[in-house]
């Protein structure tokens, strides 16, 4: 017996014990039954577009969104994110390098870096 | 819904970030082999650590080998003999020399002159004398 056997087999066998449930157990039957395609539409109203291509969908209907913590958190990864892209081309773009003047400078590096000058300008102003 | 949201946030993030790398690829940090030959001969003291170095870092050594062909014989000159000290330097240190480098570009022409011939002075000084001052270093303003 195949799948397809074995489901019309049992389709009968309930069809067959429908006349023997209780009243109200068919109305219960029915209302959950309603109940259910009630949700099934309220949530294909709600999904608006599908993002096919990523599976993903993106927004439900505007009116519905909350502005939940939940909401904000992924807005502000997203600006940082944005902004940690934004300050890559800012530095790499820079025309100028503060390091090729720094570097090419009348001063040495240790004229920037040595204890001793800044000692020394300090004693030198008091003098 | 709120689930779907952050992961199509999340997601948008992913392609953004990665769109910028794909279409901008001039941008990503190069590795060293991917450095011309000019930039190769430049930057050559930093050739064993340049594939590990942050991207900011070679961004700005980057930057610095862009201007350098643009700089008089002199200032390139400087450049080349510095960088060798440059590249041993912490991150502290370097933070500190930007620090006082702007500090002294923001003075008056006459005293930044002045600031220079100090230096030369105190580069003359005996190396006993420096070591002397450099023990007793001036309180941090």
């Amino acid at each position: 017996m195949n799948e397809h056997d074995y489901g019309a087999k049992v389709k009968r066998r309930l069809d067959a014990s429908l006349g023997d449930l209780a009243p109200g157990v068919l109305q219960r039957l029915a209302a959950a039954r309603e109940a259910a395609l009630a949700r099934a539409r309220q949530s294909e109203a709600a999904q608006g577009f599908t993002w096919s291509a990523a599976g993903i969908r993106l927004f439900g209907d505007s009116s519905r969104l909350p502005m939940s913590r939940r909401y904000w958190l992924p807005a502000a990864a997203l600006i940082a994110g944005l902004a940690v892209i934004a300050y890559w081309h800012e530095v790499t773009n820079q025309p100028e390098s503060e390091d090729a003047e720094l570097l090419s400078g009348e001063l040495p590096l240790n004229a920037y870096l040595d204890r001793g000058f800044d000692q020394w300008l300090t004693d030198s102003s008091q003098r | 819904m709120a689930h779907r949201l952050v992961a199509a946030l999340a997601f948008a993030l992913l392609l953004t970030a990665g769109s910028a790398g794909a279409a901008d690829p001039q941008h990503a940090p190069p590795t060293w082999v991917q450095l011309n030959a000019q930039q190769q001969s430049l930057l050559a003291p930093f050739a064993q650590e340049w594939d590990t170095m942050e991207p900011e870092r070679r961004a700005r050594l980057l930057a610095l080998a862009k201007k350098y062909p643009t700089l008089s014989k002199e200032k390139q000159e400087r450049i080349q003999q510095r960088l060798h000290h440059w590249a041993t330097l912490s991150p502290e240190e370097r933070a500190k020399a930007r620090e006082r480098w702007k500090k002294i570009q923001s003075l008056p022409p006459k005293e930044r002159e002045a600031l220079q011939q100090k230096w030369l002075e105190y580069d003359q000084l005996p190396e006993e004398h420096k070591d002397q001052l450099r023990s007793n270093p001036p309180q941090q303003k």
